[in-house]
């Protein structure tokens, strides 16, 4: 040790720091015993490790490194074992599973908002009255009956007599927010309220695919064919024909014939407007139990 | 062979010039004083670091073949007691790598007492009675630190490596050197007061 060293040192040291570094410098040093020396002597002077009954090398699966030439030693604190390399991952792998989980559980569920002839309409709930919560599945309104549900505070829809749906179960809070409504007859009326909806919507017939980002609209589903008539916001039809997509403006209808005559959008009719203008007034409803 | 009489400092290598020349071309009797010089020094530095003698002499054993090895590239001009201890903590640290180490450790763990007395720690016969008790309890309180503690403590206390040697053999700034070894000696100095303590009623 220089002299500046131990003049630092020995400033700073508390006096029983002082006295174990006095005591360390004291301690005898331990000795070899004379048999190891003289075999480790043997394989320096060689340059070979010693035969079966010297002492057996500690390090044997550990490739050669230059550090005989003065490279620097492994830095323990930056080599991990296995374990401590593997953990981090399996952490964030943790995390990310329940993030996932997490985020894939809805918020919202499906209540009941109005119902008109409660006995014909079949869905799956506690009971078909207004503020029931409906779970996902098959609906179905008899005819003379009509239900009306609203998912959490994003999405009213109104089902009009003799119609069939599939309900989708709500999005989940981050992830896992595509939903489709399968119509296979009928007509469903919905909105939004005027707000975007916050996640993807799609209505799925024979027909056609409508994809909706917002706001107030209607998809029917008869005779002649799938009809998707849009109030306000925008919806991107597709045909399953043809695969042709239409991005479709406020205030017209899109039908899709069956027999695959060729369409185009048109203004939409007195009956749609009132049906959806008084859809859009309506807004949303407040959710039961809420503030 | 010591024709070139500069010895060097006490804690350092007291070979000349031209033995280490010859050491360089591995002449036998070059080989022989430099073995001469470092063995126990490097033996009696595991010992204390590892707690084990006959895996100090293991140790010992695969540094200086490590050191044949590449004492082609030694400078003569310079101390090698640095590129030694290099040497000597690679391969410590190869060892706590190995695999040997970590199913040591768990026997270890599993079937014994981790702290073992130092053995062979054979004192002069003139060390009062009062030393042979504070080496007995410095070993003890050395056993209570982290093998890193222990380390970097017997580099710069036991052998007497000065900070900018030991920051070059640790791959660490002269700066973190000292907190470390400020740390270390913090730590050694309360283990070595707490069992000085106990020690004190049994006598």
């Amino acid at each position: 040790m220089s002299s500046d060293d131990r003049k630092n040192e020995a400033d700073g040291w508390m006096a029983e720091e002082r006295e174990a570094l006095q005591a360390l410098a004291l301690m005898p040093r331990p000795r070899s015993t004379d048999q190891a020396r003289q075999k480790a002597k043997a394989a320096f002077l060689s340059g070979e490790p010693g035969s079966g009954d010297g002492p057996r090398s500690a390090v044997v699966d550990l490739p050669d490194r230059d550090e005989a030439a003065g490279g620097r030693p492994p830095a323990l604190d930056r080599r991990r074992s296995g374990f401590w390399s593997v953990l981090p991952l399996a952490a964030a792998l943790a995390i990310a599973v329940l993030a996932t989980w997490f985020g894939m559980q809805p918020v919202d569920s499906w209540f009941i908002t109005d119902v008109v002839k409660p006995v014909g309409v079949g869905l799956q709930a506690e009971a078909v009255v207004t503020g029931a919560v409906v779970q996902a599945g098959a609906l179905e309104t008899a005819p003379g009956s009509e239900v009306e549900l609203q998912l959490g505070e994003h999405l009213r829809m109104r089902m009009l007599p003799e119609s069939r749906a599939v309900l989708p179960k709500p999005p989940g809070r981050w992830f896992d927010r595509v939903r489709v409504v399968t119509l296979e007859q009928g007509e469903v009326y919905g909105t939004t309220g005027g707000e975007p909806l916050g996640f993807t919507l799609r209505f799925d017939t024979l027909e056609l695919t409508a994809e909706l980002t917002g706001t107030t609209f209607a998809v029917f589903r008869t005779e002649e064919g799938s009809c998707v008539c849009l109030w306000s916001g925008a919806v991107q039809v597709t045909r399953r024909d043809s695969g042709q997509s239409v991005t479709m403006e406020p205030e017209t209808r899109y039908l899709i014939y069956k027999d695959g005559r060729p369409s185009q959008p048109e203004p939409i009719n007195d009956m749609e407007r009132m049906k959806l203008q008084m859809m859009h007034d309506g807004g949303l409803l407040p959710v039961p139990g809420a503030e | 062979m010591q024709q070139d009489k500069a010895p060097m400092q006490r804690q350092g290598c007291s070979l000349d010039k031209g033995t280490l020349e010859g050491v360089r071309l591995r002449k036998p009797d070059a080989l022989e004083a430099f073995f001469d010089q470092f063995y126990d020094r490097v033996h009696g530095y595991l010992q204390i670091l590892l707690r084990n003698r006959d895996l100090a002499e293991d140790l010992t054993q695969d540094a200086f073949l490590r050191i044949h090895r590449g004492v082609d590239r030694l400078d003569p001009q310079r101390d090698p007691t640095g590129w030694v201890f290099t040497v000597v903590i690679n391969t410590v640290r190869d060892y706590w790598r190995s695999r040997e180490h970590k199913s040591a450790t768990k026997r270890t763990t599993l079937d014994e007492p981790k702290d073992q007395p130092l053995p062979d720690s054979t004192p002069t016969a003139d060390q009062a009675l009062e030393q042979k008790d504070e080496a007995r309890i410095i070993q003890r309180a050395l056993a209570e630190l982290s093998e890193q503690d222990r380390e970097i403590i017997l580099l710069r206390n036991y052998e007497e490596l000065k900070v900018t040697a030991v920051a070059k053999m640790l791959d660490l700034k002269p700066e973190a050197v000292r907190q470390r070894h400020s740390r270390a000696v913090a730590r050694l100095g309360a283990a070595f007061k707490k069992l000085k303590d106990k020690d004190r009623p049994e006598r």
